[in-house]
């Protein structure tokens, strides 16, 4: 694969999968080492890539099982919670941003994983099709599942700003 | 109080730390491809330095039996055997493709385990045993008919016997589990999220 595609392929998708990892991960730093390992398997593999699906389902497949086998994996389980960052942000308003950032990442950790899994995916606007093709599941009963999830996330959310 | 529409707006904010830029991923990606390369290639040697090390005990020691030549023959297919299937499930996870549909990922990772399941319970035991046969028809001349003393053939055999059971039951078995909670560990996971979903 030609480097400029796919500087062009992460260019278009590197803040979605970010955001993806971020919902997974307990801080940025290791959102960031998701969203490093997730397209070191796309470059390795984008010559495997048939076509058989989207770009960016194949793309969010590889991102959710690197996220999911990396969690797993006994050598990288670190001690501790998850951390915040609201110590980097130095102005009022900025710290006020973040703090709903957070408010919104505690609220999706508090989710079972496959809900986690799904409300990261509705929140980045992927359309349910394609959520439905990238985890091989009935779109009739996804819409009924992230309807159930939208709320139970809006209510967890408020409930954490409001602390 | 905010609707689910606010809340993609703060999912959307942008995070405190810049993303890494895609020539960082690439030079990352291609150090860990040669990484890999290397390693395969060194496994690769591995199995042809077994080959190589057997072939030039048979050749330059002079054995007075062919028992001698036929246990160093054994040792060389059991080793070489054992390391060609630790090889290949080695490569099979290595190179297992992640962009597939999770059901797939799923009978993947079960293929897998049935292999190593099989390796690491037959697989190991047929092991011994050959390697073990070996030893006993090796030992025919290099102990027993070699004129070593009594007490020395005795130490021997009870250090070798000792080893082989040391390692047949406690390093092989304390491996196996680490290796078999690992991936019991993946598999039940994704089946759990296939059922939740």
């Amino acid at each position: 694969m030609v480097q400029e595609d796919f500087t062009e392929v992460y260019n278009t998708h590197a803040g979605q999968v970010f955001r993806m990892c971020r919902g997974y991960a307990r801080d940025e730093d290791e959102a960031q080492d998701l969203l490093q390992e997730t397209f070191m398997k796309v470059w390795q593999n984008l010559s495997q890539f048939r076509g058989d699906s989207k770009l960016s389902t194949w793309i969010y497949r590889i991102a959710v099982n690197t996220c999911l086998s990396y969690l797993r994996s006994p050598k990288n389980k670190r001690p501790g919670e998850f951390t915040e960052n609201i110590e980097r942000v130095e102005d009022n308003e900025g710290q006020e941003k973040e703090a709903e950032v957070q408010a919104l990442y505690k609220a999706i950790r508090k989710l079972p994983e496959a809900d986690r899994l799904l409300i990261t995916m509705v929140l980045e606007e992927i359309s349910y099709e394609e959520i439905a093709t990238t985890l091989d599941v009935s779109p009739g009963n996804l819409r009924v599942k992230i309807h159930r999830i939208k709320q139970q996330i809006t209510k967890l959310y408020e409930y954490n700003e409001g602390l | 109080m905010k609707d689910f529409n606010d809340l993609i707006e703060v999912w959307k904010r942008p995070g405190s730390l810049p993303l890494p830029g895609a020539e960082l991923i690439m030079a990352k990606a291609k150090v860990e491809g040669k990484n890999l390369q290397k390693k395969l290639l060194i496994e690769r040697l591995c199995l042809l330095l077994s080959v190589a090390s057997m072939a030039a005990v048979a050749v330059w020691i002079d054995f007075r039996f062919i028992s001698s030549y036929i246990a160093i023959f054994m040792m060389g297919s059991c080793v070489i055997i054992f390391m060609y299937y630790r090889y290949k499930q080695s490569l099979f996870l290595r190179k297992m493709d992640y962009g597939r549909r999770p059901k797939i990922m799923i009978s993947d990772f079960e293929k897998y385990y049935a292999r190593q399941k099989f390796l690491n319970t037959a697989g190991i035991r047929r092991y011994f045993i050959g390697l073990n046969l070996a030893f006993a028809l090796y030992f025919y001349e290099v102990i027993y008919l070699s004129g070593m003393p009594m007490l020395w053939q005795i130490i021997t055999l009870v250090i070798y016997i000792f080893w082989m059971l040391f390692a047949y039951f406690h390093l092989g078995p304390r491996q196996v589990k680490k290796e078999n909670d690992r991936i019991e560990k993946i598999i039940t996971y994704y089946k759990s999220l296939e059922a939740e979903l």
